[in-house]
């Protein structure tokens, strides 16, 4: 019976975890080169799209935020996707493929 | 039962001892250190804790808690799975358990008695290499010589034709560790200053992590993943390319921890071009260990073992991207003397390192003991303690660290960049402490599996029952 569920919805809560965590690191990567590089020349006033990159009087972070939650997301899918992928094969009776 | 056996005759001494002692020992010494963060982290976030005494300031303490899970948790986990994996892959026994033993012993006091000049203010003021030199000089001849001795010998005595990938990294990465202490704390040995010692200092702690804990802890992967799962490793060749590219490209970026430095701004260039090059081993070691995974993805759920050091190495995912990218120029001006780095060293140490020993410590005292664990759901907790506890603290580093590095270049009061940072601290200590509370617990589902595991049957392999308990 337990053979039945599949591994996505088995894996789902660890996929969200782990996913966003990488994620959130490569968005990290990802954000601050974006803004360190176009932030260049007028730095002070430019802290990405929709938010200033620090904000005195709040906590959000803006942009670079944004990025890794993005990037968090991203690799959700990408590691629920690959999982689904090797349910597929696993289930096809595709062995260790190598 | 350690006294016993120090003084017995090498043959009488049961296989696998020495793993028993230093896997116990590593636990204690991982409960010591993650105690000790949480501590310091709380007064960070709380600052009216244990204030007006010397030696619970922060300064002392801290580096006390980066010394104990350096030398006590990580290296004495890598010490534990050395003495296990390595007889296993060579097919034969370890060259002498009674050396691991007085290895063991020795390092357990030496290591007590320097952290403990340590928080009696003797430092040598160098972070990473914070002992004072007779210390240093202890702890390479009298611990880590030893447990070379014992892996080099094992390898040289083995009863297999060829050297497996696993094998290959713990003996180079033993013999450069003791290069690195070596010409590491030269500036204290000859009393070197300035430059010459900022260089060295960041060459030692740079190396340190990249020579030690990141090929050992991929080598401990290179061993549990194919022998739980049953899948040979997906290929050797890309074994090599990662253990030789980590010997070219990660001995060299030192100059990157000293960007703003006056060195040599074509050493600087150099280092920081190799520092991108780490995603060379980065992503041989990452690619080679999930494709080994094929057709067994279900384990990554079911598998205890499997899942922790599956999400060990889904982490060195974003610590080499951060690794690789936060040294050159521009990313180095922004996030330079933040809480951005204090999350990237705690993703490689708590994050990558940590998971796939935590894996070899559960899998090596299963089989060394011949027993199953004694709680599933309590080594489940554990693992949902460390991931979450985790998480929280490098997310909120992160954050409050790209504030810092915001606060940096608007030159805003740093009044208020303490105030504005003060609920990530908050986050922090709390993920620090559920890390903590989830070792204790391990080390009482351990205790329990050696007092009360059920037996395995002769024959049979402990992750053979994992679906069994």
């Amino acid at each position: 019976m337990a053979q039945q569920v599949s591994m996505v919805r088995k894996s789902l809560i660890l996929s969200l975890v782990v996913g966003m965590v990488v994620g959130m690191g490569n968005g990290s990567v990802f954000g601050i080169y974006l803004m360190a590089n176009l932030g260049r020349g007028n730095f002070a006033e430019w802290g990405g799209w929709g938010w200033q990159s620090y904000n005195p009087f709040g906590y959000f972070n803006g942009f670079m935020t944004w990025v890794m939650l993005v990037f968090g997301v991203a690799f959700i899918w990408i590691l629920l996707s690959a999982i689904y992928g090797h349910d597929k094969m696993s289930k096809a009776g595709v062995g260790s493929g190598h | 039962m350690l006294m016993k056996y120090l003084f017995a005759k090498n043959e009488d001494i049961p296989p696998g001892t020495a793993t028993l002692f230093f896997s116990f020992s590593s636990i204690v010494w991982f409960i010591i250190g993650t105690g000790l963060g949480s501590f310091n982290a709380a007064k960070l976030a709380f600052p009216d804790w244990v204030t007006g005494m010397e030696y619970f300031a922060f300064g002392k303490m801290r580096q006390v808690h980066v010394m104990a899970v350096i030398f006590g948790w990580i290296s004495m986990a890598f010490a534990a799975a050395m003495m296990y994996i390595t007889p296993a892959l060579g097919n034969t026994k370890l060259w002498s358990e009674k050396l691991a033993l007085w290895s063991c012993m020795n390092w357990n006091i030496g290591l007590a008695l320097a952290l403990i000049s340590l928080w009696m203010g003797m430092t040598s003021g160098r972070e990473y290499s914070d002992f004072i030199y007779p210390f240093d000089l202890i702890i390479l001849f009298g611990v880590i010589l030893p447990v070379a001795l014992n892996v080099w010998m094992t390898i040289a005595h083995r009863r297999t034709q060829g050297i497996y990938t696993t094998n290959w990294f713990f003996a180079g990465s033993i013999f450069m560790l003791m290069i690195v202490l070596l010409v590491g704390n030269l500036p204290e040995y000859f009393h070197l200053t300035g430059l010459t010692e900022a260089y060295l200092t960041w060459w030692n702690a740079h190396n340190i992590l990249g020579l030690w804990i990141t090929p050992v802890a991929a080598a401990i992967a290179y061993y549990t993943i194919p022998k739980i799962t049953g899948n040979p490793l997906y290929s050797h060749r890309i074994g090599h390319l990662h253990f030789w590219s980590i010997v070219i490209f990660y001995s060299t970026p030192a100059a990157h921890h000293l960007m703003s430095a006056p060195l040599p701004e074509w050493l600087k260039s150099f280092a920081s071009v190799e520092g991108v090059l780490i995603l060379v081993p980065a992503i041989a070691f990452v690619s080679n260990i999930l494709l080994t995974l094929q057709g067994k993805w279900n384990m990554f759920v079911e598998n205890i073992e499997v899942r922790f050091t599956v999400t060990g190495v889904l982490l060195a995912i974003p610590l080499n991207m951060q690794g690789g990218f936060q040294q050159t120029r521009s990313i180095n001006w922004y996030i330079h003397g933040t809480g951005w780095i204090v999350a990237h060293a705690h993703l490689a140490l708590l994050g990558f390192s940590t998971f796939i020993e935590v894996a070899a410590v559960y899998y090596g005292l299963q089989m060394i003991m011949k027993r199953k664990l004694y709680s599933l759901a309590l080594a489940n907790f554990h693992f949902w303690m460390l991931l979450i506890g985790f998480s929280i603290y490098w997310i909120s580093m992160t954050i409050a660290g790209l504030i810092q590095g915001a606060g940096k270049i608007y030159e805003v009061p740093y009044i208020d960049i303490v105030i504005a940072e003060h609920p990530y601290m908050i986050a922090r200590w709390f993920g620090g402490t559920l890390v903590f509370l989830g070792n204790c617990v391990w080390l009482y589902n351990m205790y329990m599996t050696a007092r009360e595991g059920t037996v395995v049957p002769q024959g049979r392999m402990v992750h053979e029952l994992a679906y069994e308990r």
